[in-house]
């Protein structure tokens, strides 16, 4: 059995799975560890596979499963180096996920979960079959099936309206992007000799468009360009995204922010590094790739400080990582013609960014679900002092924070480096890419504002919580489980960086439009505690050693910690000194929201708001993204009138006989004297009608 | 060469770096309160004095409003974070621990004591502590791209982010980006190290040393510390990058050198920091940023062309 028909028997344990708990979802203690095994199994079976393609170096297929020859479509499941590093991505999220939703989702009394776990298997095999297809025409449609389960989750709970909107947004501009794909993937087909879907086709097409019709290959790239870069969140296309992430249950939530995102990346690695030969249009795209991903770094990024809600923030971040690892495989895409070992360096760098984003952006996700399982809440000015309630989540939101704000040694710094080496240095011919990695570099520090806020919002400072909410104690161990995975992997890709780079180099070998792949050595260098630039020149540009760092800073610590204990100092536990009195109104213009609970202490209610953080440095910034509302959509006015048989029918009927009657119980009045002068009334009437009768 | 045996053989140099930057800062600051009160017309105190009131905070009573393990590790991770930024540091030559990481590794390292800080801050749950990190964190904000474009500028030139590079680049010829940046660098300095008119995140007179309230004790004194190692860091880079001449052969006759430059960079940062009244940190940002603009921009465009 070779690896692609492995790969393809855990995508079919995905599908078993889902149906299994389609089946027992009213069962609700059981299907939730139901879908973590068939998750399990599923990556039992995919990431050996996976991690052999890249070992060996080599694909494997597996034959047609499904073709359709009236239009040269077929099915089959091919796994090359790069699909196995998204497999191996997916086969490491999957069960994580599935294992951190069954405390989470069991919470939600009255949801039903058939809407929840089987979608969310089903989901993960869609992407599976995206990154594992080698045919335009399946990779669509298994692109639009994942596009489909996730917009099921997004709007999982019912009584969300706002949800709904949200997925409303997503799913119109996912396909907006998906129609625009289909377009470039027909002209494709039309342009290939003889017509056909497959990956092979398109190479050659595509060569052949740049030969002959360039304009026409600019247009194409364009459309595959938008397709990805909307389904991967770059702004203002990826606008859906921060409205419909946070909507998702958050083990759905950790899943779309850490993992589906990239998925985006792994469609322009495609079209642009293994489709499109190196050319003229990789200078030009590369450029435009980077441009993007810098804006989306910038814009991104700085809306996410203004976020309060803390699911939101980090559906923002997402937008600015995104961005690093566009900005590097622009540069890489731009350098293919010129420099190929600066460029196979950039594209690296970029993918390592990835690998580490789907460790701390998922870790995050988590966390940030979990003080929504323990406290009922992510808004971060109402949560407060968590870390006494959930040391363990508190460690590992520190980890993610640290990593994804480039904080040496965790993992976010190592790719962030390489980013910036390969656009400092890496194109003196064009000072562009040194600007957007200036911009890069800024905007990492407005990341770590971004997370201390995080942290500083929810963990740290007074507790929130009353007492019996603060016996619960930290979260169950289903959910702190995949944290603490994550954060070991952050910690192990941060100090040994070689250990993800020399898969990520095999990855990107395989799909580089260039005669030979620059060795791994000759990047990075080759010792495995760090990393050595040596492909701008003579000598090394760049180097990092995180664990001599790392081990500076322990015995940094250590003499501090000396120095600390040197005078013996006795401790001794205090109040909190607020200058003499409990503040309750001299900071009251940082107390924009009202707290929900009953606020536990004193030192709760005079607390500093996250809101308040950085307030100076977000009112400059206040205009860069601004928000657009969702405009209200329904059928035009005139035409739901006419169903609206209520306001042109029945209720002017209605309102008349109740006018009628209205003025005829007035008559009733209970006064006597009323009754007698009508009496006297109705004896003249009678009168004047006997007369008239008479005579 | 083996890693570790470069380590090894990089203690000498280390420990030398960490007696000069970390262990002589109180003198440095010693100094600059004699400068002070020469500018006021008063006796001032000893020189000696920072030693005294650190030595003094270590005996007092540790107060602990609250036990969280943040809380505690904070100021020996301030401290501990400045040692190993003073082992990037270059005083005259190459920085000892240069084999491990570079100029972006500096970049990077230097954020560590502010984040100590911070979270350190935030940690102890006071409304004023959160002001001071909030403003600290701006201040950062602000600074930083002057003080990475200013860098940066020199890393273009070298077309090498190492310290051997670079240090080499800009010992050969005086360049008037190198120039501009020096000038960048020099002006982000006074609110890199948190002197006034920026010390805005400490600000005794309105939030009560912000950051710092609930510290006492040793506590306090290893931030206090940490903050006087910053500006002997901070003015030991700008020298040895900006400022590399004359050159010296000898390690030792460099060493006073630099000691000697950096004595004239501090002095100058003492008199603006007497002369001046506290800026609101709005008034900061927008200085700031019109200095990105102007002039870290424009040295970047000088070292762009070539200039």
């Amino acid at each position: 059995m070779n690896a692609a028909q492995l790969v393809l028997a855990g995508w079919g344990l995905l599908i078993c799975g889902a149906a299994a708990c389609a089946v027992i979802s009213a069962r609700r203690h059981l299907v939730g560890p139901l879908a973590f095994l068939f998750a399990l199994g599923s990556s039992v079976l995919v990431a050996p596979a996976a991690l052999s393609v890249l070992l060996r170096d080599r694909a494997a297929e597996t034959g047609a499963l499904l073709s359709l020859p009236g239009v040269q479509a077929a099915l089959t499941f091919r796994v090359d180096q790069l699909s196995a590093l998204f497999l191996l991505i997916a086969a490491l999220i999957a069960p994580l996920a599935t294992l951190y939703s069954i405390p989470y989702m069991l919470r939600l009394r009255n949801q039903g979960l058939l809407r929840y776990y089987p979608l969310f298997l089903l989901f993960f095999a869609g992407l599976i079959g995206v990154v594992c297809t080698a045919d335009w025409l399946f990779f669509l449609i298994f692109w639009e099936f994942m596009t489909i389960c996730s917009y099921f989750l997004v709007i999982f709970n019912k009584e969300d309206r706002k949800a709904a909107r949200a997925g409303l947004k997503y799913v119109v501009m996912t396909h907006g992007a998906t129609a625009l794909m289909l377009i470039a993937v027909i002209v494709t087909w039309k342009t290939a000799q003889p017509h056909s879907f497959s990956f092979a086709a398109a190479k050659a097409a595509m060569a052949q468009l740049a030969a002959a019709r360039p304009a026409l290959l600019h247009l194409l790239l364009a459309l595959w360009f938008l397709g990805f870069a909307t389904k991967a969140g770059v702004l203002p296309l990826g606008d859906w995204l921060p409205d419909a992430y946070p909507a998702a249950p958050s083990g759905a939530s950790a899943v779309f922010g850490g993992m589906m995102s990239k998925f985006g990346i792994y469609g322009i690695l495609r079209i642009f590094l293994d489709m499109l030969p190196a050319s003229g249009f990789s200078t030009v795209w590369g450029i435009v790739i980077a441009v993007a991903g810098a804006s989306s770094i910038f814009l991104g990024t700085l809306s996410a400080l203004a976020q309060d809600d803390s699911k939101r923030l980090m559906s923002f971040h997402v937008i600015g990582q995104i961005g690093y690892m566009l900005l590097a495989i622009g540069t890489g895409i731009y350098l293919l013609p010129v420099n190929g070992l600066l460029a196979t360096l950039a594209i690296m760098a970029g993918l390592f960014h990835l690998v580490n984003n789907v460790c701390y952006k998922t870790l995050l996700f988590f966390t940030a679900g979990s003080l929504e399982y323990r406290a009922g809440e992510t808004n971060l000015n109402l949560l407060s002092g968590m870390w006494t309630v959930m040391p363990v989540t508190g460690a590992a939101a520190l980890i993610g924070s640290l990593s994804i704000a480039g904080v040496p040694p965790f993992n976010g710094f190592a790719s962030k480096w390489m980013i910036y080496h390969v656009t400092l240095l890496g194109v003196p011919g064009m000072p562009l890419f040194l600007l957007l990695g200036i911009l890069a570099l800024f905007v990492s520090l407005v990341t770590l504002a971004s997370f201390l806020k995080f942290l500083g919002g929810a963990f740290l400072g007074p507790t929130a919580l009353n007492e019996e909410q603060a016996r619960a104690g930290d979260t169950p161990f289903a959910m702190q489980f995949p944290q603490m995975f994550l954060a070991a992997l952050c910690i192990l890709f941060g100090l040994a960086p070689m250990t993800a780079l020399a898969g990520i180099h095999r990855a990107v070998g395989a799909v580089l439009p260039l005669a030979a792949v620059p060795s791994l050595s000759s990047l990075v260098g080759d010792s495995w505690a760090g990393l050595q630039l040596n492909a701008f020149g003579q000598q090394a540009t760049g180097v990092w050693y995180p664990a001599v760092v790392l081990g500076a800073l322990a015995v940094g610590m250590l003499i501090a910690y000396w120095v600390f204990r040197l005078g013996a100092a006795p401790r001794r536990a205090v109040d909190m000194w607020q200058c003499g009195a409990l503040v309750d109104g001299a900071l009251a213009r940082y107390l924009v929201v009202e707290p929900k609970h009953e606020p536990a202490t004193a030192q709760f209610e005079s607390r500093f708001q996250a809101h308040g953080l950085y307030s100076c440095f977000k009112v400059a910034f206040r205009s860069v993204y601004p928000s657009v509302p969702l405009p209200h959509t329904g059928y035009p006015t005139r035409f739901m009138k006419i169903f609206d048989v209520d306001a042109w029918l029945f209720g002017p009927i209605v309102r008349l006989g109740n006018r009628v009657t209205g003025a005829l119980s007035r008559t009733h009045s209970g006064v006597p004297q009323m009754y007698l002068i009508w009496q006297l009334a109705g004896l003249v009437v009678v009168v004047v009608l006997l007369a008239l009768w008479a005579g | 060469m083996n890693v570790i045996t470069q380590a090894l053989s990089a203690i000498p140099g280390a420990l030398i770096a960490v007696i000069v930057l970390v262990g002589l800062a109180p003198l440095a600051e010693g100094l600059l309160r004699k400068l002070k009160a020469i500018v006021h017309s008063r006796q001032g105190p000893p020189i000696l004095q920072p030693y005294l009131d650190l030595a003094k905070l270590l005996i007092k009573e540790d107060l602990a409003p609250c036990a969280n393990w943040i809380w505690r590790m904070a100021p020996a991770l301030c401290l501990g974070g400045t040692i190993v930024l003073a082992l990037f540091t270059p005083i005259g030559g190459k920085p000892p621990f240069a084999f491990s990481g570079d100029l972006l590794v500096f970049i990077y390292l230097a954020a560590i004591p502010p984040i100590a800080i911070i979270l350190g801050a935030f940690a102890s749950g006071n409304p004023y502590a959160y002001v001071g990190g909030s403003r600290e964190m701006m201040v950062m904000l602000s600074v930083e791209p002057v003080m990475s474009i200013a860098l940066l500028v020199a890393a273009i030139k070298a077309q090498s982010l190492t310290f051997a590079g670079i240090l080499e680049r800009s010992a050969a010829e005086p360049s008037i980006s190198m120039g501009v940046a020096g000038i960048a660098f020099l002006l982000a300095l006074q609110a890199q190290v948190g002197k006034l008119p920026f010390d805005i995140p400490e600000a005794e007179q309105e939030i009560m040393e912000g950051p710092f309230i609930e510290r006492s004790g040793p506590g306090l004194a290893l931030f206090k510390w940490a903050l006087h190692a910053r500006l002997m860091i901070f003015t030991a880079l700008l020298v040895s990058i900006f400022i590399p001449w004359p050159h010296v052969a000898n390690a030792g006759l460099s060493l006073l050198l630099t000691l000697a430059k950096m004595a004239v960079v501090l002095a100058l940062v003492g008199v603006v920091d007497v002369v001046n009244p506290r800026l609101r940190i709005d008034q900061s940002m927008a200085y700031y940023a019109r200095i990105v603009v102007f002039v870290a921009v424009g040295a970047l465009i000088f070292a762009i062309v070539g200039a």
